[in-house]
């Protein structure tokens, strides 16, 4: 059964989300819980790929070929466990699926809009992630 | 927090909360406790505004984890609490730390973990067992002194720019019982006529990966100095590529010798863009990306390090060792002691005549853990004592955030 911590960041960037998250996360491992993280981008960019190291930190590459936001990699040095493309979301990933199952015609001639398709495939993703470990 | 951007996710937060069990989620919101000099005092105003935004889009934070310089005192967690519709034992305190390692055991101290238990209602009977990352920790705070490594690279002046690197020279010094200083050395600028003076103390050197021409001159200048003078070196990516440049044309004598990224219509171009990547148009993506394997010849200095013929590593590139100068090379001294075992690409070049000299095309810096530093690291460090002994540790202290 999984639980579900979020980590939200207030008054300004920088403040250690991501080491913040991945130490708590050491914590629950050294207790025995087994534990993985998800990090979300509100970039449009689909991945931090194409990204310049100035604007956004190292490229961080998991095993299978993601190419995702540093923070990921705290997390695999602090738990030292691999990570994964799922482990990392951007906005830019959510509306590239949302507008292709647009273009299949999977939401049957309705509106789509940021509530309840965008949050919904978040949604999707968060849990899927749950289960899947 | 607060951009437009972020919205689309707080809202999906907001509706998850409904849609799961009450004790099946967690927010845990992450704040600034400002300390104005003037007025001596530390600020919450901020941290009751910020949580007061969250509350109008629906979210209510369960636990608040307090950024500060300085202790937060009890009377301030209680009006925190009071302020911002938490537990009193859920004002947690992130002060600032010498090292983000350090972050889990000051979090432990606060009982962030035994709280958050509580709050999800999951079990806390099972002792906590930190002691492999304690004995880090005190390796990492109690070193018996330094060396100095150089990172030659192009994005210097941001230190996030070679995150994994910086970790992993922490993993490898902590191994070896030395705190490693790493100077950042631009390498736009340098050249043949300030190289010593640049580079002449340091005990090693690392060529960090990159794309493009900026700085390149700048990095085979250092190479060629760390090969002439034996010091350890180390390439990384495009520093393996440089390292592959500067033998050519300084040792094989191939002039103009260059990657065809570069420079594509070199008369040698020792490093080429990979066959599958000449049809590609799209930048996203696309690369030759994450883990491949890679097999390690008997009786090199890769596998010593990494004691196993049989590895694995992550790779970001389009560019690759041009095999067929590959006789050449190995004729002259400057071996292929790792190879994918699928297409022969060549994934570990180094110069046995030097005591430490490799370059890898992958990324080893991606999987260097805590509990698993990476053993070319842990190497580097090694051949850099060996190399020019222990310094003193110098008695400065910086200070890094959560």
């Amino acid at each position: 059964m999984a639980k579900y911590i979020f980590v939200t960041g207030g008054v300004t960037s920088s403040l250690g989300k991501g080491i913040f998250a991945a130490s708590l996360a050491k914590l629950l491992q050294a207790r025995g819980y087994r534990v993985t993280i998800q990090k979300f981008d509100p970039y449009i960019n689909v991945d931090p790929g194409t990204l310049n190291p100035y604007e956004h930190g190292e490229c961080y590459v998991t095993e299978d070929g993601a190419e995702t936001d540093l923070d990921l990699g705290h997390y695999e040095r602090f738990l030292n466990t691999p990570t994964s493309q799922a482990n990392n979301v951007t906005t830019g990933r959510v509306y590239q699926t949302v507008i292709t199952k647009e273009r299949e015609g999977a939401y049957l001639g309705k509106t789509v809009q940021v509530i309840p398709h965008i949050t919904d495939e978040i949604k999707r993703r968060m849990l899927l992630l749950g289960q899947t470990g | 927090m607060g951009d437009i951007e972020a919205l689309p996710y707080i809202e999906t937060l907001r509706q998850i909360r409904w849609e799961l069990e009450e004790h099946d989620t967690l927010v845990c919101h992450l704040t600034l406790i400002p300390y104005l000099k003037s007025a001596k005092e530390l600020k919450t105003k901020p941290t009751q505004h910020s949580v007061k935004e969250l509350q109008t889009i629906g979210v209510r934070p369960d636990i608040l984890v307090c950024r500060t310089e300085m202790e937060i005192t009890d009377e301030m967690r209680k009006k925190l609490a009071l302020f911002c519709n938490v537990e009193r034992d859920c004002v947690i305190q992130a002060l600032d730390v010498n090292s983000i390692y350090a972050v889990p055991i000051e979090m432990q101290k606060e009982k962030a973990d035994l709280t958050v238990l509580r709050k999800l209602h999951l079990s806390a009977e099972k002792p906590i067992d930190l002691t492999k990352w304690n004995e880090f920790l005190a390796k990492v705070s109690n070193p018996k002194g330094e060396v100095r490594i150089g990172l030659i690279g192009k994005y210097i002046e941001l230190q996030d720019a070679y995150k994994s690197i910086h970790e992993s020279f922490i993993h490898g010094g902590a191994a070896n019982n030395v705190k490693v200083i790493v100077e950042s050395v631009h390498s736009e600028h340098l050249e043949e006529s300030n190289v010593h003076e640049a580079l002449g103390h340091l005990h090693g050197l690392l060529v960090a990966p990159g794309f493009g021409n900026r700085g390149i001159e700048g990095k085979i200048v250092a190479i060629k100095y760390a090969r002439e003078n034996k010091i350890p070196f180390f390439g990384i990516c495009l520093g393996m590529q440089c390292a592959v440049i500067e033998f050519a044309r300084n040792v094989l004598g191939l002039k103009g010798a260059h990657s065809t990224e570069m420079n594509p219509n070199t008369t040698h171009p020792v490093i080429d863009m990979m066959e599958a990547q000449k049809k590609i148009k799209n930048k996203g993506g696309t690369m030759r990306l994450g883990a491949y394997r890679c097999d390690l010849k008997a009786n090199t200095l890769a596998f010593r390090l990494y004691g196993n013929a049989h590895i694995s590593e992550r790779h970001r590139h389009r560019f690759e060792f041009n095999n067929t100068y590959l006789e050449q090379f190995e004729n002259a001294g400057m071996i292929a002691s790792g190879k994918n075992p699928d297409n022969g690409l060549v994934e570990v070049v180094e110069i046995p005549a030097n005591p430490f000299f490799i370059g890898v095309q992958y990324h080893p810096e991606l999987k260097s853990t805590v509990d698993n530093p990476h053993p070319l690291f842990v190497g580097l460090v090694k051949a850099a004592i060996d190399f020019k002994g222990v310094l003193k540790l110098a008695p400065v202290k910086e200070t890094v955030g959560v």
